[in-house]
């Protein structure tokens, strides 16, 4: 290591200690508590909240999905497009081809351009991570299985939604690049553009239920799925999604052919890997609170436990949402711009209007 | 920390717990990855030319007006969500008042796109 | 050792904002904002007024100081005059002494209990205000909303014509 990365390493290695024992203090008490139940009872485990935060809906879960999000698209796309794909790495088909991209990022060097903003430059990738990963706290995949059943969940979701632009914004500004800002800019206009109708076309799930918890959301579900009582919100709330999460056709910011990465251009290694990670980490964040608004949750035939009928129908939107970057073209920033605008937003307020006039059959319906 | 309701222990816990994996990937990265630094290198990427011009431009803002709306959108979507609470428990006269508020905000829009086009946007 | 907790949040958000003031680079100068709006709904989190802390959010982090933001970083970041980091302590310090001082003198009067204690806060009880008492004001709200929007159009339309 030399003279010039001594001080980021040390600062960001004394920063990322603090914070460890900081967690570490705070959960000394359910350390012992849940090693206490992993030698009395193998299986109660599941219903401690240190497995909730470190393994299902928590930390390694978010961690591996990403990676098989990743490699199902790289296989996905290829076969649309007639290639094979990755192959070699790690058994058949390729599988351990992201852990092994993971590997090459961490031993690939970090380029802090000239004139860059430091800082900024360095800890907003930290920060995407940690926003596009804490949505998922307040998913739930069965009536127990979340972090965080809060009483007011939807409304926390679309808090730390409004976080994404000022954090992209700072990171294109601070990488001193034109092309950065221009696709930060870009970014902007569209995120800012398409949370209107996210919140507009989440609106009727939080009608129809009559709660901000996440659980009662999915649980008045129980008869008729959302997605058939305000199918015009869903397809509303499903093409925002895509926008908000920059993918095709809305992967206006990072158009390879015009603005090189978008505010990305001048990232590299790990923290580029953190940008990715994080689109990939929001991505399962959206399919689960898609899930949840319009899907019905975990309610399902009880064929399946609530928490495989939740994984099968997250799974299930998370490819459609891959899907999209096979069979579509990118539409253009002001072709966009206008059709959240003038489209998705009156047709969100007209799903809403409907439900107002057809208030009166609906308690039937809703379980 | 009671005052956040139940469970925002975990809340706290889990903002940590993210934060350590980012910092601790991080900085294995600086710790492991070689750094050779160069001018070439560290100069911005503009295809190959060298960067004109001074540390940051100024730009066109043509979609600043869409800003503007999408505060008042942000201010009004929010309001809403109080009375999305309550839909079912005072009938139709209830949401008289928030489908209102709707119909009022449609036109803006459509004046606002009309004066984009003006703009040339 | 009550007091602890809105006491760190205090001398946070001050702190912040007192930066917001005084630095040096006005980008900083909005992240600052940022911070101070964050330890604000932090504050309305204590105070057990979760709807009101998440509108703080949403509006004015996710649309605020991402206006100030994306205006200060399109006109340019100048630094025109040096920060006076000493003050920003020395603001903080002082104002959180002043409202510790406040707040005993609160403790002191509540003990007399002049005021009569508040009540819990309810999302039910939120809406129906709003559906019941204040729809009227919220159609007053939606006319000057729309009037500004109006206005931000007309003030767009006369610089398109001027350019």
């Amino acid at each position: 290591m030399d003279d010039y990365s001594r001080p980021f390493f040390r600062a960001i290695a004394v920063t990322s200690l603090l914070v460890t024992a900081t967690a570490l203090y705070l959960l000394k008490g359910d350390i012992m508590n849940a090693l206490e139940v992993l030698l009395t009872d193998p299986l109660a485990i599941t219903a401690t909240g240190l497995f909730r935060a470190l393994v299902f809906p928590g930390l390694l879960f978010i961690s591996v999905v990403p990676l098989m999000a990743e490699w199902v698209e790289r296989k996905f796309v290829a076969r649309v497009q007639v290639r094979v794909g990755p192959l070699y790495v790690g058994g058949p088909e390729g599988l351990l081809q992201p852990v092994a991209d993971m590997f090459k990022l961490l031993f690939k060097e970090i380029i802090i351009p000239k004139n860059a903003d430091r800082p900024i430059f360095l800890m907003a990738p930290v920060f995407a991570f940690v926003l596009g990963a804490l949505p998922t706290i307040v998913i739930p995949y069965s009536p127990s299985m979340v972090i965080w059943n809060y009483g007011y969940g939807v409304l926390l979701f679309f808090a730390i939604l409004a976080f994404f632009p000022l954090d992209v914004l700072l990171a294109a500004w601070s990488s001193n690049n034109k092309y950065s800002f221009i696709g930060g800019l870009r970014a902007l206009y569209q995120q800012a553009s398409y949370e209107i109708p996210i919140f507009l076309s989440a609106l009727p799930a939080v009608m129809l239920a009559g709660s901000f918890r996440l659980a009662d959301i999915a649980q008045a579900q129980s008869k008729v799925w959302f997605v058939f009582l305000a199918p015009v919100s869903a397809a509303v709330f499903f093409v925002s999604m895509l926008a908000e999460m920059e993918r095709i056709p809305f992967d206006m910011p990072e158009a390879d052919s015009e603005l090189v990465s978008g505010w990305t251009t001048e990232y590299s290694g790990m923290a580029w890997g953190l940008y990715q990670f994080s689109i990939y980490v929001k991505m399962l964040a959206f399919a689960g609170i898609f899930v949840v608004f319009f899907l019905g949750g975990w309610t399902g035939p009880p064929v399946l436990p609530a928490v495989a009928w939740s994984l099968v129908k997250v799974s299930v939107v998370i490819l459609v949402l891959l899907s999209t970057r096979a069979f579509w073209p990118r539409i253009r920033i002001d072709q966009l711009i206008r059709a959240g605008w003038g489209r998705l937003i009156p047709l969100a307020i007209l799903n809403i209007l409907l439900l107002v006039l057809f208030q009166h059959y609906l308690p039937g319906v809703v379980g | 920390m009671a005052v956040l309701g139940d469970g925002s222990f975990w809340f706290l816990v889990y903002l940590l717990l993210l934060l350590t994996t980012g910092l601790v990937l991080y900085s294995v990265s600086f710790a492991l990855a070689p750094r050779v630094r160069s001018p070439l290198k560290e100069e911005t990427f503009e295809s190959g030319q060298i960067p004109p011009g001074g540390k940051r431009v100024r730009l066109v803002m043509q979609y600043f007006i869409f800003l503007l709306l999408f505060m008042i959108f942000d201010v009004v979507s929010m309001l809403l969500f109080a009375w999305g609470y309550a839909f079912f428990d005072y009938g139709p006269a209830g949401s008289a008042y928030p489908v209102l508020l709707l119909f009022f905000l449609v036109p803006p829009i459509y004046l606002t796109l009309k004066v984009a086009r003006q703009v040339g946007v | 050792m009550d007091y602890i907790v809105p006491l760190a949040l205090m001398a946070f958000s001050s702190a912040a904002a007192l930066f917001s003031l005084e630095s040096k680079s006005l980008v900083y100068g909005a992240i600052a904002l940022a911070v101070f709006f964050l330890g604000l709904s932090l504050f309305f989190f204590y105070l057990d007024l979760p709807y009101l802390a998440i509108f703080q959010l949403a509006v004015y982090v996710g649309a605020i100081v991402v206006l100030i933001m994306f205006t200060v970083m399109i006109v340019g970041d100048k630094q025109t005059r040096e920060g006076r980091a000493p003050l920003v302590v020395l603001g903080a310090l002082g104002f959180v002494s002043m409202i510790t001082s406040f707040a005993y003198a609160m403790e002191y009067f509540g003990s007399l209990d002049l005021v009569p204690s508040a009540q819990p806060f309810s999302m039910a009880s939120l809406s129906a205000a709003i559906v019941q008492n204040y729809g009227a004001v919220i159609l007053v709200l939606a006319c000057l909303l729309t009037a500004s929007a109006y206005g931000a159009i007309a003030l767009a339309r006369k610089e398109a014509e001027e350019t």
